[in-house]
């Protein structure tokens, strides 16, 4: 129980570093942000919509990870899963290629790189999320436990 | 107060500090990160087949091809930042 605990708190820290780290990264340098997210396939007005949802998005993320884990997990995997898709219409040249709006250090990975990333993250989102939902049931059955004693006191 | 609950509270303080310090290291890292992007005002206009391939830098067209398209892996010299007449910084490594 001790173990499983350890874990998701291992996770979820690594996923708010992660999206802390993103969402600085963007707004830290706003008009490169800007440029980039232009120059996706994306109209003008989406692109300056999504430079400035994508890390408060982020941030939104990782405020939920803090206080409400379940959400703030499942809104990673929306997140995540969100790049991924963006990454393989861009592998598969459906559209023209496009510059990449990718945060800090991985500016210098390409994007098989980068899919290779997310999908790492999703599975460990995912293991997180599993974890969570054997903790929740346990204490849930714990109480359900704690209160058919009760009862029969 | 019972142990169970002494557990409870310094766990859950452990995490907090643990959280805080992530948070923390993020975001100075990010922000070291954010300080260093610069979008490229020139590129490698060095024909790929060229016997000297010392970077010819030209400058980028908004709009242009060698605008919107990334530079694929490689150690390349692809785009750069121009600092001072003749002076120039590479920001992207790669094929254009």
């Amino acid at each position: 129980m001790k173990t499983r605990t350890y874990i998701l708190g291992i996770i979820v820290t690594l996923l708010v570093a992660l999206w802390v780290y993103t969402a600085v990264v963007k707004l830290g340098n706003m008009a490169y942000n800007m440029d980039t997210m232009r120059k996706q396939l994306f109209p003008v007005w989406a692109s300056d919509f999504l430079a400035y949802l994508v890390p408060i998005g982020a941030l939104g993320t990782a405020g939920l990870l803090l206080y409400r884990v379940r959400w703030g997990l499942w809104a990673s995997v929306v997140l995540l899963s969100s790049f991924s898709a963006y990454i393989v219409v861009y592998l598969t040249e459906i559209y023209k290629k496009q510059t990449c709006s990718c945060a800090g250090i991985f500016a210098g990975v390409d994007y098989q790189g980068h899919l290779l990333f997310n999908t790492t993250m999703l599975c460990i989102t995912g293991i997180a999320l599993y974890i969570n939902y054997i903790i929740s049931n346990g204490e849930a059955e714990n109480r359900k436990e704690s209160r058919q004693q009760t009862t029969y006191l | 107060m019972k142990p169970s609950e002494i557990m409870k509270t310094k766990f859950n303080k452990f995490w907090k500090g643990i959280a805080v310090a992530a948070i923390l290291s993020a975001t100075a890292v990010g922000y070291a990160e954010a300080s260093k992007l610069q979008t490229a005002t020139h590129y490698n206009a060095t024909p790929l087949d060229a016997e000297d391939q010392t970077p010819r830098w030209e400058p980028i067209v908004p709009g242009s091809p060698q605008d919107l398209n990334p530079c694929t892996s490689s150690t390349r010299h692809c785009k750069a930042v121009q600092i001072s007449p003749g002076v120039y910084n590479t920001v992207a490594f790669g094929y254009l």
